[in-house]
C-alpha cells in the first residue's frame, strides 16, 4: 500500500489552498508558454497563399475631356491591372491643402474597388505626423500598404520599400521621362522604390493694392530680387502689413524661404561629391546680414513661432502683405474673399547674386515590403498614376501640384487661371534638398533636423550672421561628414 | 497496535514525482511566488523588456526601417554631451520641471482650500476643476496653440484693443517667450491634480482639532500651519514628486506648441528624443540615448518617493 496521500486530493475534496494552487498554476502556464514562444527563434514565415490573380475586368478609363494641348502623343491605354478580388489595401497620405483632393482620392479608391474587388481604404494625416507614422509602421512591420512620401523619404526607407521600376517604366513609356529634379529626389541610387507624383510648389504672394500704396512703380510686376522684397517690405510694414514668413519647426514654408535664399546667395549644403559642406560662404554671410538688417523694419517679427498655416491665416486676415506659399491662400480666397483673391499677385521666386532658385523635389507613393497585398498595391498605383486618373487628381488641385513630367504641364488647368502660372514656372528653377549632392537620406536628416531653417532662426535671435552660419555648417558636417 | 509501524513503513517508501510536486507546491514560499508570477511576468514583458531593449538600442547606431544596427558602445551618449542642443534641452527640462511645480503646488493648495469651504455649487465647481486634467493633453494643447497664435491670439487682440500693445505678441517666437508660454500652459494643466489631491487630504483633517485651536485663540493662518499642514504634508510631498516626474517626462504639450523650435531652443528630453529617434532621420539609437539621460534623475526621484511612502507606512 502506498499509504495515505499527503494533504487532500484535489479531486476528492476541493480545498481553498488546492483551488488557489490550481488557479495559480493554470494562470502561469499559458503565460510561461507564451514567453517561451516569444523567446524561441522566429520561425521562417510561411509565405501567405497568394490570391490567384484573375484576369481583370478591364479598368475602364473614365472618359475625360482631352487636354487642349498635350505636347506628346497620348499615352497608350493603361495595361490591365491584376485584380485581387477580396483583398484589402490601406493607403496613407498627408492631408492636402486643397481639401477636395482628399474627396477625389476616396472616390477614386471606390472606383478602383468596384473594378477590381479590392477593399481599399485611405487615411490622411497632418504633414508633420506623416513621417513618424511611416517610421512606426516600418519599425512594427505592420500598417498601411502604400504610403505617400516627401521627396527625400524613399532614401530613408530604402530597405522597407518594394522595387517599383516596372511601374515607373510604364509611366515613362506612356508619358515621357520625369524631370531631373524628380529623378534626383525619388530615385535611390539607380533604383525606383516609389512612383513620382509631382509636388506642390510655392511662389511669392503680394497684395497688388499694397504695392500701389507702397509706391512700387509697376504693381503688375512685383519685386524680382530678394533685396527689393526687403526694401518694399519696409514700406509695407509702415502701412501695417509687413512681410510674413515662418521660421518655426514646420516642414513647408520655412524651408521654402531658407533653402531658396541660401542658394540665391551662393551657399549650399554640400558640393556635388555629397560630402564637402559648402554652407559657410562669404556671399551667404553677406546675404544673411542683409536679411537681418531688414528683419525688424520689414518683417512680422512673430514669424519665428509660425507654422505652415500661420501665413495663410495672416494673409487672409489682412495682417501681412507678402509671403511665400503654395496656391492654397489664393484658392481659399477665391471661395471666401473674392476681393482678396482679385488683389493677389503671384510671382516666381526672387533672384539673388547667385541666381534664382527654389526648393523642389517630387513626392512619391511607395509600397511597403511588409504589405501582404503587394500585388493589389501595385495594381492600384498603376491604375491611379495612369493619365485617366492622375489627370483628375492634378486638375482638382488647380495647379497646386506640379506634375512630375512635362506631359501634363500644358493641360488647361495649369493655364486657365493666369494667376497660377508662376507655380508651374517654379519647376524651371528647382533644386533638390541636399543640392549639389543628391536628395538622399543625409539631405532628409538635415531637413528633418531643421538645420537650414534653424540657421536663420538662430541668426534672427542672436543677430549674428557669422555665428549662425558657422553653427549650421558644423551641424551639416556632422550629417554629411559621417 | 499494528497500524503505527505500518504507516512508518509506508512513509519510508520513496515519494513519487507527483507527490513530490504536490509537496513542493504546498509550501508557503513556493505558492507565494506562484501568485506573484503573473505580476512579475507583466512587469518583465511591459516594463523591463522595453527598458532593456531601449538600453540596448541606445548602444547601437540603429536606424528606423533598418534591422539590427551595429554596437557602438557609448558613442551616442558621448556625441550628445558635445551637442549644444542637448545641453539646452537639459536646461529647458529643468526649468520646465522645477519652475512649474511650485506654481502648481501653490495654486493647487489655494484652490483646494477654497473648495473645502461650504458655498453654493461647490460640487459643480469641484467637478469643473478637474477639466484641465481630464481633457486629453493633445486637445488642450491645441487650444493653447490657438490662444498663442501669432496672428489670431485672443490675448494679443484684447491687449491691442486696450491699447497696451501695438503689435501681436510672439508667444512662441523667441525662446524666453516660448518657455514662459509652455510653463503657463503646463501650470494650467497640472494645477487640478494638486488641487484634487490636496482637497482629498483636507477631508481627513479632524474638525475637532480646528475647533480646539480656534478656542485656544489661533487665527486662520495659525490653524493652517499648526493643524492642516501637518495632516496634508504627506499628500503634498507625494503629489509634488509625481508632478516633477511627469513634467520631466512631458512630451505632448511641447510637441504641439513648438515642436522644440524656434531654432531647437524649447526642446525638453521627450521632444528632443523624438526628433532624434523618430521625427528626424530615424536615429533610434540616438533617440534612445537622449531618453536614457533622463533615467538617473527620474530614478532618484522615484526612489525618494518610494522611500517616503514606505516611511509613512511604517
Amino acid at each position: 500500500m502506498r499509504g495515505e496521500p499527503r494533504g487532500h486530493r484535489l479531486g476528492s475534496k476541493l480545498t481553498r489552498r488546492g483551488l488557489l494552487r490550481g488557479l495559480a498554476v493554470g494562470a502561469a502556464a499559458p503565460a510561461v508558454s507564451a514567453l517561451l514562444a516569444a523567446c524561441a527563434p522566429q520561425a521562417t514565415p510561411t509565405p501567405a497563399p497568394q490570391p490567384t490573380p484573375t484576369t481583370a475586368p478591364a479598368a475602364q478609363p473614365t472618359p475625360t475631356p482631352a487636354p487642349v494641348a498635350t505636347p506628346t502623343p497620348a499615352a497608350p491605354p493603361t495595361p490591365t491591372p491584376v485584380v485581387l478580388k477580396g483583398t484589402k489595401l490601406n493607403i496613407l497620405f498627408g492631408t492636402f491643402f486643397v481639401p477636395e483632393t482628399q474627396d477625389l482620392m476616396k472616390q477614386q479608391l471606390q472606383e478602383f474597388g468596384k473594378e477590381t474587388g479590392v477593399e481599399a481604404t485611405i487615411d490622411f494625416i497632418s504633414w508633420p505626423d506623416l513621417q513618424p507614422k511611416i517610421s512606426a509602421a516600418v519599425q512594427a512591420g505592420a500598417g498601411p500598404d502604400i504610403v505617400g512620401m516627401w521627396d527625400t523619404w524613399p532614401a530613408l526607407y530604402r530597405d522597407a520599400l518594394v522595387d517599383v521600376a516596372d511601374l515607373v517604366e510604364k509611366r515613362i513609356k506612356g508619358e515621357g521621362d520625369y524631370f531631373d529634379w524628380v529623378k534626383k529626389t525619388v530615385m535611390v541610387g539607380d533604383q525606383w522604390l516609389s512612383i513620382p507624383i509631382g509636388t506642390p510648389t510655392s511662389a511669392q504672394l503680394y497684395r497688388k493694392s499694397l504695392l500701389e500704396k507702397a509706391g512700387w512703380p509697376d504693381p503688375n510686376n512685383p519685386p524680382d530680387t530678394w533685396e527689393d522684397i526687403f526694401k518694399i517690405g519696409v514700406e509695407f510694414k509702415k502701412l501695417g502689413m509687413p512681410l510674413g514668413q515662418a521660421f518655426g519647426h514646420s516642414t513647408g514654408d520655412p524651408p521654402s524661404f531658407c533653402y531658396a535664399f541660401m542658394w540665391a546667395y551662393g551657399a549650399m549644403e554640400v558640393e556635388a561629391d555629397g560630402k564637402t559642406v559648402a554652407f559657410s560662404k562669404p556671399q551667404f554671410v553677406d546675404g544673411m546680414k542683409l536679411f537681418l538688417s531688414y528683419w525688424k523694419s520689414a518683417f512680422d517679427e512673430t514669424g519665428l513661432g509660425w507654422d505652415d498655416a500661420t501665413n495663410n491665416r495672416a494673409f487672409l486676415a489682412g495682417q501681412i502683405g507678402w509671403t511665400f506659399n503654395g496656391s492654397s491662400i489664393y484658392i481659399a480666397a477665391r471661395k471666401q474673399s473674392p476681393d482678396i483673391a482679385e488683389d493677389i499677385i503671384h510671382h516666381i521666386y526672387p533672384k539673388g547674386p547667385a541666381g534664382r532658385f527654389n526648393n523642389i523635389g517630387s513626392w512619391s507613393a511607395g509600397i511597403l515590403k511588409y504589405s501582404k497585398n503587394q500585388a493589389g498595391a501595385k495594381a492600384f498605383l498603376e491604375w491611379w498614376t495612369a493619365p485617366a486618373q492622375f489627370r483628375k487628381w492634378l486638375e482638382i488641385q488647380k495647379g497646386y501640384q506640379v506634375a512630375p513630367t512635362q506631359f501634363y504641364l500644358n493641360d488647361p488647368y495649369y493655364k486657365e487661371d493666369p494667376k497660377l502660372v508662376p507655380y508651374v514656372e517654379a519647376a524651371k528653377y528647382g533644386r533638390n534638398k541636399g543640392y549639389a549632392g543628391l536628395g538622399n537620406e543625409k539631405a532628409a536628416e538635415a531637413f528633418a533636423r531643421y538645420v537650414i531653417v534653424d540657421t536663420f532662426a538662430r541668426a534672427i535671435q542672436s543677430g549674428n550672421a557669422e555665428e549662425a552660419i558657422q553653427w549650421g555648417a558644423s551641424e551639416l558636417e556632422k550629417i554629411y561628414g559621417r | 497496535m499494528t497500524t503505527a509501524p505500518a504507516r512508518t513503513a509506508v512513509h519510508a517508501l520513496p515519494l513519487t514525482w507527483r507527490e513530490r510536486a504536490r509537496h513542493w507546491l504546498d509550501s508557503e514560499p513556493v505558492l507565494a511566488y506562484l501568485f506573484m508570477s503573473p505580476g512579475w511576468l507583466i512587469l518583465l514583458l511591459f516594463m523591463s523588456y522595453p527598458f532593456f531593449l531601449g538600453l540596448w538600442i541606445s548602444l547601437t547606431d540603429r536606424l528606423v526601417g533598418f534591422p539590427g544596427g551595429e554596437f557602438i558602445g557609448l558613442r551616442n551618449y558621448r556625441e550628445l554631451l558635445k551637442d549644444n542642443v542637448f545641453w539646452l534641452t537639459v536646461m529647458n527640462t529643468f526649468i520646465y520641471g522645477f519652475v512649474t511645480v511650485p506654481f502648481k503646488l501653490l495654486l493647487g493648495l489655494l484652490l483646494a482650500l477654497l473648495l473645502n469651504q461650504v458655498f453654493p455649487l461647490r460640487n459643480v465647481l469641484r467637478a469643473a476643476l478637474l477639466l484641465p486634467w481630464i481633457v486629453p493633453t493633445a486637445l488642450s494643447s491645441l487650444a493653447w496653440l490657438m490662444l498663442y497664435d501669432a496672428v489670431l491670439s485672443p490675448f494679443s487682440w484684447v491687449l491691442k484693443n486696450w491699447g497696451l500693445i501695438e503689435a501681436n505678441i510672439g508667444f512662441l517666437g523667441t525662446r524666453t517667450n516660448a518657455i514662459i508660454s509652455l510653463c503657463i500652459a503646463n501650470i494650467w494643466r497640472g494645477t487640478p491634480f494638486f488641487a484634487v489631491a490636496i482637497l482629498a487630504g483636507l477631508q481627513a483633517v479632524p474638525h475637532e482639532l480646528h475647533e480646539a485651536a480656534a478656542i485656544e485663540g489661533a487665527n486662520a493662518v495659525q490653524r493652517f500651519f499648526a493643524v492642516t499642514l501637518p495632516v496634508i504634508k504627506g499628500i503634498i510631498v507625494i503629489t509634488t514628486l509625481f508632478s516633477i516626474i511627469w513634467t520631466f517626462a512631458d512630451f505632448q504639450l511641447v510637441y504641439v506648441l513648438t515642436k522644440g523650435g524656434p531654432a531647437n531652443s524649447t526642446h525638453i528630453f521627450g521632444t528632443f528624443a523624438w526628433q532624434e529617434g523618430i521625427g528626424g532621420a530615424g536615429k533610434l539609437g540616438m533617440g534612445a540615448a537622449v531618453s536614457l539621460y533622463m533615467f538617473p534623475l527620474l530614478a532618484v526621484l522615484s526612489a525618494i518617493l518610494l522611500r517616503y511612502v514606505r516611511s509613512q507606512e511604517a
